[in-house]
């Protein structure tokens, strides 16, 4: 079985599965496209990825490398954040700033199948609060003048949800 | 220039001048707030240090304490929160926007999908009209019941960004609606309930085109020359729906315009919804090159004779179909066996009584949903039916006659996968000998105003069906009894919503529903709909 070398940021050095690694859009083009060479015992630099978000992401992609492609969704199609395998949920059990970094790794890369899964979750942390909860679960400051924020309430009330 | 908040003077460029770094971002002078102008510059030069006023003070030692830990979190750029806010709803989308300004910066920017603007009821949009400022930009618009006299300029700067309008018993002058679409050139959607759009003259010639639109609905036409002109503007469509709302709509002037909008649009079209009778029928099967996957013909006017046989060879990918029928004589819906491919099936009579149908040797083999209405199923070989359609998940029967309850049961018996099963005002007699297996997919479950089920088979249907998390029980009279109750209470541990309503239930026993009953989201009991 064909392995590469990947470098992150802190320079540790891990030895993964091609195919493995081929979970990322990233590597994949670097290997198939830019025609990098495994074989040559040269690591591939990975200079937005710490280890430890590395060494998590890479168990996440020897657990669904055998996943198949996910059928195209249509953008209509009813938004469900609940669908989110049991695997992949635990595996997600993390504090909001591995969560995010996991993230920002999976961003950088392009690995689709668990950005989705990322997102679903961090919806769900959304879903159901008020807009002062989702403030505090993310710790984000209210920017708003004061005074802006019930303007904004009050032309709210003039949207709502499609009825389908 | 700003002036300072304590005492009111300008605050000019060479005044000793202090910024809260508060939420309130005021300006003072340095003097006012008993500040020296030593520390005055030392804050200007923004070497780390911040001041806040007395009102923010109290509010942002807390914040301060707090800020540490939002440079631990990594930020998340623009586009993986799209991705997150793509799942939710608009609703809670609205509530996203509140959160703070990148948020809404990041909503408003690309996620402008999904907002819907509701005029008020009864609005009169005249010359002078102006609405009141939206959170921009809206995609969708619904007009209730509003009578648009006139569209002023501010038309122009809605128009070009919205994909769907909706209009529902609105009133307009067919220029002035021409004049409104005009502007429109990305509506995927255009749907006109009820609406009376009039003219008084001949259809005016229209000189653009909605080449996008993808879905019209016109629910009601005051005038079929309309159909006309929405025909020569709407060149792409793939769902259309076509109906009359009253019996005198439905003239020979009306069915001619509907006949030549689809004999022009049919080759587009993956969803057709018409008046379905047999002048029309007998037009449709004249057209070739369909790819029609649903087909729905309601208020019918026809027989199972050739033409309908003829659809299902016309439209062999058929994967939704509708028929209202009006039944004189036995049928036998032999046309089902050419549509290998459907999935939902819905047949009703469009009258008081039952009338037979004959299932015999009929095969649905991908059937997902059955829905009969008003239809005989004594000796019709449903049962035969049902058990060759393995991939059946939903079946909902209104109005049809059984011969008594233990066969609609062993009809049913095959169908092991069922997660929907709604019965309303089914006809059949009492006899209760059967005893029927487990259905534990099932999700859902509607009885209304069924006189005859026996009370101890209701009981013994609830109690097979373990899974179940929707349950509505309506218009049954005093057939709930302690029994039925305890049923409820005690094996439905799934139970998401209830609803039991004009079952003549007592105080207490709906007392002892709400304190017992195992749901998550709703319990409704009440004596009548309102």
């Amino acid at each position: 079985m064909s392995t590469i070398k990947l470098e992150t940021s802190d320079g540790v050095k891990f030895t993964v599965k091609t195919q493995v690694a081929k979970c990322s859009g990233t590597i994949r083009t670097m290997l198939e496209d830019i025609g990098i060479n495994p074989q040559d015992g040269e690591a591939i630099p990975l200079s937005n990825v710490h280890s430890t978000i590395l060494q998590k992401i890479l168990v996440w992609a020897e657990h669904h490398v055998d996943d198949p492609e996910p059928p195209r969704e249509d953008a209509d199609a009813a938004k469900r954040t609940d669908d989110i395998c049991s695997w992949d949920e635990d595996f997600l059990k993390v504090d909001q700033r591995t969560l995010f970094d996991v993230m920002l790794a999976a961003n950088y890369l392009d690995m689709k199948q668990l950005i989705a899964v990322c997102c679903k979750t961090v919806a769900n942390m959304i879903k159901g609060k008020t807009a002062d909860q989702i403030r505090r679960t993310f710790n984000i400051e209210n920017d708003f003048p004061p005074g802006e924020e019930d303007k904004i309430r009050l032309r709210n009330q003039f949207c709502e949800e499609r009825s389908r | 220039m700003e002036s300072c908040e304590k005492c009111g003077q300008v605050v000019t460029l060479d005044s000793v001048s202090v910024t809260c770094a508060g939420r309130c971002e005021r300006t003072f002078h340095a003097p006012c707030v008993n500040l020296s102008a030593a520390v005055a510059d030392s804050l200007a030069a923004d070497d780390g240090l911040r001041w806040f006023c007395d009102q923010c003070r109290r509010g942002n030692k807390r914040k301060l304490a707090s800020k540490p830990l939002q440079r631990d979190s990594p930020q998340l750029p623009a586009e993986i929160w799209v991705e997150i806010f793509k799942q939710l709803s608009s609703w809670q989308l609205l509530r996203v926007r509140l959160v703070c300004r990148r948020w809404r910066d990041i909503v408003d920017g690309s996620l402008n999908a999904r907002f819907t603007a509701r005029f008020p009821k009864l609005l009169i949009i005249d010359r002078e009209y102006q609405p009141v400022q939206l959170p921009l930009p809206v995609i969708e618009f619904y007009f209730d019941q509003t009578r648009i006299a006139a569209v002023g300029s501010w038309w122009a700067s809605f128009g070009p960004n919205l994909t769907g309008i909706t209009m529902v018993e609105c009133k307009i002058m067919l220029p002035n609606l021409l004049a409104m679409l005009r502007q429109t050139v990305n509506l995927t959607r255009l749907e006109l309930h009820e609406v009376i759009v009039d003219m008084y003259e001949a259809n005016p010639v229209p000189d653009f085109r909605l080449d996008k639109l993808q879905l019209l609905v016109i629910e009601g036409v005051n005038r079929a020359e309309n159909l006309e002109l929405f025909r020569e503007i709407c060149p792409n469509l793939g769902y259309l729906q076509l109906v009359s709302c009253y019996l005198d709509e439905r003239s020979e002037a009306f069915l001619r315009h509907v006949v030549d909008f689809v004999a022009v649009r049919h080759a587009s079209l993956n969803s057709l919804e018409v008046d379905g009778d047999d002048l029309l029928l007998s037009e449709l099967i004249k057209l070739r090159q369909w790819k029609l996957e649903k087909l729905v013909l309601r208020s019918g006017d026809f027989a199972f004779g050739n033409e309908i046989t003829r659809i299902g060879q016309l439209l062999p990918n058929l994967k939704k179909l509708a028929l209202t029928l009006k039944g004189y004589h036995q049928n036998k819906p032999s046309f089902l066996t050419q549509m290998a491919g459907l999935q939902v099936l819905q047949l009703k009579y469009d009258t008081l009584t039952t009338w037979f149908l004959d299932f015999d040797g009929i095969v649905c083999p991908h059937l997902h949903t059955l829905v009969l209405e008003h239809i005989n199923c004594v000796d019709s070989c449903l049962a035969q039916f049902l058990a060759s359609a393995p991939k059946l998940r939903v079946i909902s029967l209104s109005w049809c006659k059984f011969d008594c309850w233990t066969e609609i049961f062993r009809t049913i018996a095959p169908c092991r996968r069922l997660q929907r099963l709604t019965l309303k005002c089914i006809e059949a007699d009492d006899y209760n000998r059967c005893f029927f297996d487990y259905l534990d997919d099932l999700r859902y479950l509607e009885v209304h105003k069924c006189d005859e089920i026996p009370q101890e088979m209701l009981a013994t249907l609830l109690s097979l069906c373990p899974g179940l998390e929707e349950l509505a029980l309506t218009c049954l009279a005093d057939k709930i009894d302690g029994e039925i109750l305890r049923v409820i209470c005690g094996k439905l541990h799934r139970l998401v919503r209830v609803k039991i309503i004009g079952c003549e239930l007592s105080e207490r026993d709906a007392g002892y529903v709400r304190a017992n009953c195992h749901v998550l989201e709703s319990v409704l009991i009440a004596e009548s709909f309102v």
